[in-house]
C-alpha cells in the first residue's frame, strides 16, 4: 500500500465519489463540494497567473499600451453594478467581434471548401460510395423548401439513416470513453494506492 | 405454470437493481488489470500514419504538442502522450515544445518529461514547456503567428528568448509536426482553422474517444494526418512502438467491459420485447 499522501487523497476521493452509485450520502456530498472548491481555487490561481504574466509584468517593463486591454477587462466587472452594467457591453462586443472574426478566418477554407473537396472522391469502393451518398442524403434531409417525396424523399431517408448510424457511433464511443475513465480510476485505487496492479 | 415462471423471470430482468450491474461491470473490468492477459489488437491506418511521421523526423526538427485536456479526460488521453513522448525520446536531436490551452495542460506536460530526462535530454535545449495561455482560439492564433511574443516566459519562469530550443522556432511554420491532445474546446476545429489551414503544417490529434466521430471528416479530407482515438489509440501506438504501456494494459479491460455492456443491452431489450408481447397477449 502506498505511503504517498497524494495517492491516499486521490483514492479516497474516488471511493467517496463512487459511493454515490450505492446511494446519495454525506461522504459523496463532501467529496463533491471539495472538488468544486478545489476547481474554483485552481481556476482563480491560473487566472491570476495569466493576468500577472500577460499584463502586469510586461506593463511594469514599460509596455504601457497593455493598459488599454486591461481597462477593457476591468470593465467586464461593471456587470455586477446595476447602475454601471452597460459599461460591460463594450468589452463583450469587442470579444464577440474578435472571436467571430477569428473563426471566420478559417471556417470557409477549413470547414466548408476542404470538406467539399473531401467528398469529390472516385466511387470505386463501398466506403467511398457510402461517404458520397451519405453526405448528399444528410444535406437533402435538411432541405426544407421541397417536400420529402420521390427521389428527394429517398435521399432524405438515406440521410436520416446515415445520421442515426452517426449518433449510434457517438453513443458507442462515449461508452468507450467512460470505461477508459473508469479504468483510469481503477489504476489509481488498485495500482497507485493498494499496489495490487503492478 | 411454466409460461408464468418464464414471464416472471423475464419481468424480473426488467427490474434488476442497477447496483448489481455496476458491481458486475466493476469486477469484470478489474480482473484483467489484476491478472493481465493479452487480446489481439489491430492497428488502424491513422495510427500508422502518425507513427511513420514521427519516425521520419530528423535531427533539428521541432515538434509542438498542445495539452488541451483536464484531469477528467486524462485517463483516456494521457496514455497517448506517454507513448508518443517515448517515441520522441528515441529520436536524436528532435526538439519538443509543449503548450496548453486548458489550465491543467502544462501540468500534464510536466508529468511526461521524466521520459525525456531519462533519455538524456535537457530542458531548454531539447524540450520546453511554454505553459498555459487563456483565450482559446485567439491564443492559438497568437502562438501560431509568433511563439515568443505569445509566451514571453515559459511554465518554469524562464525568459523564452533565452532558451536555445526556441531559437529554432518563430511561428507555427517552423514546427515539423504539431500534435494536439484534446478533451474539449479548443480542439481540432480550432487548430485546423488557425494553424493547419493558414500555415499548412502537418497536424495530428489525440482526442477523447467520444470526439472521434465528429472529427473524422477532417481526417477523410486530409486536413489531419492522424487521429488517435482515446485509450485505444494509445494501445495501438504502443503496439507499433513495441513497448506495452498503460494503453495496452487497459485494452483487455475495455474489451470485457464492452462485452458486459453488450450483454446487458441485449438482455434488457429482449426482456423488454418479451414483456411487451406477454402483456399484449393478456390484453387480447
Amino acid at each position: 500500500m502506498s505511503t504517498n499522501v497524494g495517492d491516499w487523497l486521490a483514492a479516497l476521493s474516488i471511493l467517496a465519489l463512487y459511493s454515490f452509485l450505492y446511494k446519495e450520502n454525506p461522504v459523496y456530498r463532501f467529496a463533491e463540494h471539495l472538488f468544486v472548491g478545489i476547481s474554483a481555487g485552481h481556476a482563480i490561481a491560473m487566472a491570476y497567473g495569466n493576468v500577472r504574466d500577460v499584463a502586469v509584468k510586461p506593463m511594469l517593463d514599460g509596455r504601457w499600451v497593455l493598459a488599454f486591454p486591461c481597462l477593457l477587462g476591468i470593465l467586464l466587472f461593471a456587470r455586477f453594478s446595476k447602475k454601471n452594467s452597460w459599461l460591460a457591453r463594450y468589452p463583450v462586443a469587442l470579444i464577440t467581434g474578435i472571436g467571430t472574426g477569428m473563426a471566420l478566418r478559417g471556417i470557409p477554407s477549413s470547414q466548408i471548401l476542404a470538406q467539399l473537396n473531401g467528398i469529390f472522391i472516385p466511387l470505386t469502393n463501398i466506403s467511398n460510395i457510402i461517404l458520397f451518398f451519405g453526405v448528399i442524403g444528410a444535406l437533402v434531409y435538411f432541405l426544407f423548401t421541397k417536400e420529402h417525396k420521390g427521389i428527394v424523399g429517398g435521399f432524405a431517408s438515406v440521410g436520416k439513416w446515415i445520421m442515426m448510424v452517426s449518433f449510434g457511433a457517438t453513443f458507442g464511443t462515449t461508452v468507450f470513453e467512460r470505461l477508459s475513465l473508469f479504468i483510469g480510476t481503477l489504476n489509481t485505487v488498485l495500482g497507485d494506492w493498494l499496489g495490487i496492479i503492478k | 405454470m411454466a409460461a408464468e415462471t418464464k414471464g416472471g423471470f423475464v419481468e424480473k430482468l426488467q427490474h434488476v437493481d442497477r447496483r448489481i450491474l455496476y458491481l458486475v461491470l466493476a469486477v469484470l473490468v478489474a480482473i484483467p488489470l489484476i491478472w493481465p492477459f493479452t487480446l489481439p489488437l489491430q492497428v488502424s491506418p491513422a495510427v500508422y500514419s502518425l507513427y511513420d511521421h514521427v519516425e521520419s523526423l530528423k535531427s533539428g526538427d521541432v515538434v509542438l504538442m498542445s495539452f488541451d485536456y483536464s484531469a477528467g479526460g486524462a485517463p483516456d488521453i494521457h496514455p497517448q502522450v506517454e507513448a508518443i513522448v517515448r517515441h520522441l525520446a528515441k529520436k536524436d536531436g528532435v526538439g519538443l515544445v509543449t503548450v496548453g490551452f486548458f489550465p491543467d495542460g502544462p501540468m500534464f506536460a510536466e508529468k511526461v518529461f521524466w521520459i525525456l530526462e531519462e533519455a538524456g535530454k535537457t530542458y531548454g535545449e531539447d524540450f520546453v514547456n511554454l505553459g498555459y495561455r487563456a483565450g482559446g482560439e485567439g491564443a492559438i492564433a497568437m502562438l501560431a503567428s509568433d511563439v515568443k511574443a505569445a509566451f514571453q516566459t515559459d511554465f518554469r519562469g524562464n525568459d523564452t528568448s533565452s532558451l536555445p530550443l526556441l531559437q529554432k522556432v518563430k511561428s507555427a511554420r517552423d514546427f515539423s509536426l504539431i500534435i494536439e491532445f484534446a478533451g474539449g474546446s479548443p480542439g481540432p476545429p480550432e487548430w485546423i482553422r488557425q494553424v493547419q489551414a493558414v500555415y499548412r503544417v502537418p497536424l495530428a490529434v489525440g482526442i477523447s474517444t467520444s470526439m472521434v466521430p465528429a472529427n473524422m471528416p477532417f481526417l477523410e479530407s486530409g486536413q489531419l494526418i492522424s487521429i488517435l482515438s482515446g485509450l485505444r489509440g494509445a494501445a495501438e501506438y504502443e503496439v507499433l512502438l513495441g513497448e506495452a504501456g498503460k494503453g495496452s494494459a487497459a485494452m483487455s479491460s475495455q474489451t470485457l467491459g464492452h462485452l458486459v455492456i453488450m450483454v446487458f443491452l441485449i438482455v434488457g431489450n429482449v426482456s423488454y420485447f418479451l414483456t411487451r408481447k406477454n402483456s399484449s397477449r393478456r390484453i387480447s
